[in-house]
């Protein structure tokens, strides 16, 4: 099968493909290296982040790293390289996005000087991983955004992502993608220190009808809807509000433990602090369609 | 065909070849591996477990006159698996019995195994005296 596939490429291109795709590929590696970097800049310029790589529980950090897989190889499914034809493309985009992240991370702490002679092995090969998740979930970002797009598999791909299952899906990788940002910062677990339950209550119900705001201008401005025009104002706010500020409570929670954020903290703290992160995990959430 | 792409904002340039190149392949396994290993010296360091409490070793790197005052300078090393945070360097300086200056510094962070660097000021010249220097104090991060 792969004969034939580059026969016919031969067939229809007057270069010679094979040197072609290398320079395609080539200029698809260094996107997804701007992408990692300028994805991963909030993390990359967060001292906590650098301090967690090396304090952070090594299960956790482990745990992270092995989360990001099906993460990258979803939104492979949704976007990413190439267009991609099965599973097996999927992870070897996924791959080659991690091997990205990883070589952009590697390359801005040294450029930083957070990487330095003297500095042991953990420590080094700790900053580097965190790092290296947020920047290989940029690089799959900046195939989508800044991607050369691949004709008839984009709308096949859209296809994909106008369906339920992968509408929440991409709300997880918005909400993963903007708690991962700040979670790590102290400012998360001190604003939730300030408020008052007044204040908490607040501010799950500006969340929530921000998000559902970013819903409906998300949905009803492309010509792909899921959502039909006259489906009632409620089922959209239960199906995709709702369930969408769910998700990102439970990815603010997750990322909050990945981070050592709720060590020692009361259950209510925790609660407080997970409605903070939720905020920007839902908007996260709610738009990551208009990047994707 | 060609509207559609158009409004999608990509290149109306349809793609033929879906065979992975053979570039593809180095750089996932590159990945692969990064990953791989990234999470099994992960996963190694936290079975090892037991981890150990900070151990410092404070030594002098040099002293030299800086203005009115005089500068030593010092790296910490932990040998411990625990990192110090905060950790409160004191030197002493020291005519037999009797403590003649002390002044201290703190650094931010000793991560496990690796080295921080720092600098003590004293008003007297330490190459006149006997010169100690300690950790004194660390939080846990």
């Amino acid at each position: 099968m792969a004969t034939k596939l580059i026969a016919n490429s031969e067939d229809e291109s007057g270069i010679d493909p094979a040197r072609d795709a290398d320079k395609r590929f080539a200029i698809d590696l260094a996107r997804a290296f701007g992408g990692a970097v300028i994805f991963s800049f909030p993390m990359l310029m967060t001292m906590e982040l650098w301090w967690l790589g090396f304090y952070m529980n090594p299960y956790r950090l482990a745990l992270l790293m092995f989360l990001a897989v099906p993460l990258l190889v979803g939104l492979s499914f949704y976007g990413g390289f190439e267009e991609t034809m099965s599973v097996k493309d999927d992870l070897l985009d996924t791959f080659v996005a991690y091997a990205v992240g990883f070589a952009a991370a590697a390359l801005m702490l040294l450029l930083f000087a957070l990487i330095e002679p003297g500095m042991s092995l953990d420590e080094v090969i700790g900053k580097v991983a965190v790092q290296a998740v947020a920047g290989s979930i940029g690089a799959m970002f900046a195939q989508n955004l800044l991607g050369s797009g691949a004709g008839e598999s984009e709308n096949e791909r859209r296809k994909r992502g106008v369906r339920y299952g992968g509408q929440l899906f991409l709300m997880a990788v918005g909400a993963v993608f903007l708690s991962m940002s700040l979670a790590s910062t102290e400012e998360m677990v001190l604003i939730a220190y300030k408020m008052t339950e007044w204040h908490v209550v607040a501010l799950s119900l500006v969340t929530m009808l921000m998000m559902h705001a970013f819903v409906y201008s998300v949905e009803f401005q492309g010509e792909e809807q899921s959502i039909p025009p006259d489906s009632p104002v409620w089922s959209v706010f239960l199906r995709f509000t709702v369930v969408g500020y769910a998700i990102a409570l439970v990815i603010s929670l997750y990322v909050l433990w990945t981070f050592g954020r709720t060590e020692g903290m009361a259950v209510e703290e925790i609660i407080k602090a997970v409605i903070v992160l939720g905020f920007p995990a839902a908007l996260g959430a709610s738009t990551s369609r208009l990047i994707l | 065909m060609p509207d559609e792409r158009v409004e999608s904002g990509t290149e109306p340039k349809p793609r033929k070849e879906k065979k992975p190149l053979i570039w593809e392949w180095i750089v996932a396994t590159v990945g692969l591996v990064l990953v791989v290993s990234a999470i099994g010296f992960m996963l190694y360091r936290a079975i090892k477990g037991n981890a150990s409490p900070p151990v410092i070793s404070i030594s002098v790197d040099s002293i030299m006159p800086t203005g009115d005052k005089f500068l030593v300078t010092f790296r910490a090393v932990n040998h411990g698996e625990l990192t110090a945070a905060g950790l409160t360097v004191e030197g002493e300086l020291r005519s037999g019995t009797q403590s003649v200056e002390t002044s201290s510094a703190t650094l931010n962070y000793v991560p496990s195994r690796s080295k921080r660097r720092g600098g003590l000021f004293f008003i007297n010249d330490p190459r006149k005296f006997e010169l100690k220097l300690r950790p004194k104090g660390y939080e846990q991060p």
